[in-house]
This record gives structure tokens, C-alpha cells and sequence, in this order.
């Protein structure tokens, strides 16, 4: 289909969604966001791990996936929910990972200080993430559909807290941040991507 | 000796005078405003107040003082007595950028003394900065410039603004030997509308320009395509074939290109039509060419739908056509 004929139709979306040409631009934009930040969020767990020293890196070292601030990866069935819901779902997301993202770069800080390409790498990505979930956002609400309200800042405290207990527990939460953050980003542009015309049903 | 004689007799009566009057710095008066930046063509009043002590001493009042620009003194007509202790000077039309102005007075009907002296600084408030345009190279951060309207005669900061929906970036202050151009702090996002404007901002004025709003995926000069080689084909006598690497802008935005051509010893350039080039590649071939003959090839791209900055040409590379086989029989 081309981006100037028709609708665009997501079968599971609700059938009185007629985006606009502004919102085909605007949601084209907004994957080519995710697609780009998903490149960035594999490098900065490729930079992340190399600064953590052994076991981090090593070929079978796996710490448990647990959430992280009540923040769980996608879940399995993500991809089967309607498209704004799954958009939601990115949103919210999004707007829970800067306050982690600032957490793990604070830790950092103090365990990496010299590694200020990894810092920086950890500021841009906490700001990146808030420019994709508002532009997530504001294709929800393009679309019609309600937007999730960022996430109350007493979980992030907690996850910081928690790591307070020592240098091992604050490393493995910047690798969870980071993971979840590549996980979420490419979430998010896989689902913008059945919006996008001609992508995939 | 006579030198040595005058410097006691000079000393001795500043240190008399200044022992009259108190401290060895105690000035007779003062002027009011202090340090006016005033601007060019409006109006401008100073007023000269003589302290009591000096009057005293020197009997004199407000009818005393003469006021002086850059050592002229100024006509009688221009002064108003205030009070006894006051005179004010008026200019109209103020038109000099930089005026010294003394006030004076006459004292024991022979001797002038300088009261105060001003500095008065004149120039004009900024005009709106104009024609703001934005380019993003490759690899580097944005750089903005704009046109910063008339000359204002006074020391006048530019400030570059800008901002996402989601957050405020750090100000952009220009450099002195830059005046019209900024470079930001931080790394460029692409895919997210950012706000540009200017503040123009002198002492007698701040001024905004118009704001603009863009990806700056559309504002972007790519860096040329590398590593361009040439090879010829020995089935085909009139073409060579064009390889050559894109930068990593490739990965997220479509290119075109133009690749222009000649022969060695040629001074101007052929060009491929353009729609033959208008998306993303990474080889062409290039036909109906002489046989037996040395080209040279350059390459350049930019965004493919035509927003933002072709990218420099690339190096040139040259390659020869084959031999033509028929007439080689």
C-alpha cells in the first residue's frame, strides 16, 4: 500500500480509527525512532557489559530476568494484544526507564567514572526514551486511543535503595535497565511497524 | 631643577586641595546617570549635583558649572539650573556613539576644575535575527546561523534556544568571533522534532527571532560515500563499473546520489541523470563510454527525498575502459 492510498489498517485496531497523512508521518517517524534507538540500546549493553568486568560478558552468565521496579520485559502474549493496547503498553514502558536509566548512570558514575562514553551513552538514552514515549503517546491520542500516565517515582527509589547493598546487586541492575530498555525500544518499533503502510500485518 | 621646582609646587596644591575638601579622592560632585548606554537619535539628560563642602570652599553654585563633550565646551542654551546645588545638560538627537562628558565649574573666576566625568555609550537595540537555518554534519553536532540584522554599535549576545515537546536543551551562547552561529552541546537525535529560535539581547534591547521547528533527519549533510573504485569489463568495451561504500547515515535514511564523470584530460564534468541514482546503492554502471579511454568518476548523496545537504563529492577514482575487440582484429 502506498504511504498516499487508504487507511491504514491494523486488523486487530479498532475500525473507527481513520488516521490523517500528518498521522501516517507522524507514525512513520516515530518507527523510524524506535528503529534507530534500538540500534543505540544494543550498543549500550555492548558498552555496558564490557565496563562491568567478569562474570558480565562471559559466555554463561545469566542473572535472573526479574522485574525491576515493578517493570517486567514484553510479555509473551504482548504481540497478540490490539495495537493500541500494545502501544500502551510501550508507553508506559518508556516512561518508567529514564528514572532506572538515571539510577544505573549515577551507579556508574561511581563504579565507571572514566567511562564517559558510557555515561553519556546512559543520559541519552534515559532522554531518548522520554522523546519515544511521548511520540508513542502522541500517536495514541492521534489515534484515539487513551495514553498511560508515566509511573510513580517510589519505585525507582526502591531500585536504588536495593542496590545500595552493594557493588554486584548495582551491576546487575544497569544490565537489567539496559536489557529491558532494548527490549522495550524494539517492542516498540516492531508494533509501530504494523502501523506503518506497507509493513508487516 | 625648574622641573623639580614646578612638580612640588603641582603637588603641594593637589594636597592642599584635597586636604580642604577630605580624602585625596573626594570628587566635587557627581553626574547622574553613571554610565548611560543611550540610543542613537533619541534624547539624553545629565545632571551634574555639586556637594556642599565644594561649594563652600569654592563659593560657587549650581551657575558655576559648564559642561564639556570630548573637551568642547557646551553652549549655555542646553543647561538647566535645577536648584542650587543641580544643572542638567540635554542632548537632542544623540548621534555620536562615544561621548565623554565633564562637568565644571569656574572657580575663583579664573581657574576651571573638573567636577565628574561621564562616559555616555550610545548604539541601538537588536532587530529580529532573521533567515535562522539549521545543518546537522554527519557525525557531528547541530550547527545554526542566521542573519543578525543592522550593526547596534554595542556588545550584543546571541543566544541559540531549543527544545524538544519533552525537555529544554542547555542555551547555546555564540562566541565572540562567531557572532552569528551557534554549535550545540549535545549529540543530535534524529526522528524527533526539535525547536530552534535566537534571542538577540544588547542593553538597550532583547529580541526573538521567529522559532523553527524540524527532524533533524532533514537537515543533515552526509558524509560522501568511500572507498569508490572503478573496474572495467573486458566482454564490454564502453562501461566501467562503479563500487563504492555509503556512510553508516545509510542504515536509518534512504540516499541518492549524483555521480558525475570525464575523461582524464577533459576540464568539465558529465552527470548521470539523476532519476538513475535516486535511491539507495552501492554500484552503477556506467555505459556507453569510449573504449580504450581513462575516466575519472566522483560521487556524492544526500537524504533521497531531497530534504537536507548533498554530501561533499567524494575522492575521485579513475578506471580505463577495455580494449575494443573488433578493432583490435
Amino acid at each position: 500500500m502506498s504511504r498516499r492510498e487508504g487507511s491504514l489498517e491494523d486488523p486487530q485496531a479498532d475500525s473507527s480509527i481513520s488516521p490523517l497523512p500528518h498521522l501516517e508521518a507522524k507514525i512513520h517517524q516515530t518507527h523510524s525512532l524506535a528503529r534507530l534507538l534500538t540500534k543505540y540500546a544494543e550498543q549500550l549493553l555492548q558498552e555496558y557489559v564490557q565496563h562491568q568486568g567478569d562474570p558480565f560478558g562471559l559466555p554463561g552468565f545469566s542473572p535472573p530476568r526479574l522485574p525491576v521496579a515493578g517493570l517486567s520485559a514484553p510479555a509473551p502474549g504482548h504481540a497478540g494484544l490490539p495495537a493500541a493496547e500494545r502501544l500502551q503498553l510501550d508507553a508506559g514502558a518508556l516512561s518508567a526507564l529514564p528514572p532506572l536509566l538515571d539510577v544505573v548512570r549515577r551507579h556508574q558514575a561511581e563504579l565507571n567514572p572514566r567511562a564517559l562514553r558510557l555515561l553519556r551513552r546512559l543520559e541519552d538514552a534515559a532522554r531518548q526514551a522520554r522523546a519515544l514515549g511521548a511520540a508513542v503517546e502522541a500517536v495514541l491520542a492521534a489515534l484515539g486511543a487513551e495514553t498511560r500516565g508515566p509511573r510513580p517515582e517510589p519505585a525507582v527509589a526502591a531500585a536504588a535503595a536495593a542496590t545500595d547493598a552493594g557493588v554486584f546487586p548495582a551491576k546487575v541492575l544497569g544490565l537489567r535497565v539496559c536489557g529491558l530498555y532494548r527490549e522495550w525500544v524494539s517492542r516498540t518499533e516492531g508494533d509501530l511497524g504494523q502501523l506503518v503502510p506497507g509493513g508487516p500485518a | 631643577m625648574l622641573t623639580l621646582k614646578i612638580w612640588i609646587v603641582q603637588a603641594l596644591f593637589i594636597f592642599f586641595t584635597t586636604e580642604s575638601v577630605g580624602e585625596l579622592l573626594d570628587p566635587c560632585g557627581y553626574i547622574k546617570p553613571e554610565s548611560p548606554i543611550v540610543q542613537l537619535g533619541s534624547n539624553f539628560t545629565a545632571v551634574c549635583v555639586l556637594k556642599e563642602k565644594c561649594m563652600d570652599y569654592f563659593h560657587v553654585n549650581a551657575n558655576y558649572i559648564f559642561w564639556k563633550t570630548n573637551h568642547v565646551t557646551i553652549p549655555k542654551e542646553q543647561y538647566t539650573i535645577i536648584n542650587k546645588t543641580a544643572s542638567s545638560v540635554t542632548f537632542t538627537d544623540i548621534s555620536l556613539l562615544n561621548i565623554q562628558l565633564t562637568c565644571n565649574i569656574r572657580t575663583f573666576g579664573q581657574i576651571d576644575q573638573n567636577v565628574y566625568g561621564i562616559r555616555i555609550i550610545s548604539g541601538l537595540p537588536p532587530e529580529k535575527p532573521t533567515n535562522l537555518s539549521c545543518i546537522v554534519n554527519e557525525g557531528k553536532k547541530m550547527m545554526c546561523q542566521w542573519d543578525p540584522g543592522r550593526e547596534t554599535y554595542l556588545e550584543t549576545n546571541f543566544t541559540l534556544k531549543s527544545e524538544w515537546a519533552t525537555e529544554k536543551f542547555a542555551d547555546c551562547k555564540t562566541k565572540r568571533d562567531t557572532p552569528t552561529s551557534c554549535t550545540v552541546d549535545y549529540s543530535p537525535v534524529y526522528f524527533v522534532n526539535i525547536e530552534v529560535w535566537v534571542e538577540a539581547e544588547n542593553a538597550l534591547g532583547k529580541v526573538t527571532s521567529d522559532h523553527i521547528n524540524f527532524d533533524p533527519v532533514d537537515k543533515v549533510k552526509p558524509s560522501p560515500p568511500h572507498n569508490l573504485s572503478v573496474s572495467n569489463s573486458e566482454e564490454l568495451s564502453s562501461i566501467l563499473k562503479l563500487t563504492w561504500i555509503n556512510s553508516s547515515i545509510q542504515g536509518f535514511i534512504g540516499l541518492k546520489y549524483n555521480i558525475q564523470y570525464r575523461t582524464r584530460d577533459a576540464s568539465t564534468w558529465s552527470q548521470i541523470p539523476p532519476e538513475d541514482t535516486a535511491s539507495t546503492r552501492y554500484s552503477f554502471t556506467v555505459q556507453d563510454l569510449k573504449p580504450f579511454t581513462e575516466y575519472v568518476f566522483r560521487i556524492r548523496c544526500m537524504k533521497e527525498d531531497g530534504k537536507g545537504f548533498w554530501s561533499d563529492w567524494s575522492e575521485e577514482a579513475s578506471g580505463i575502459t577495455y580494449e575494443d575487440n573488433i578493432a583490435s582484429f
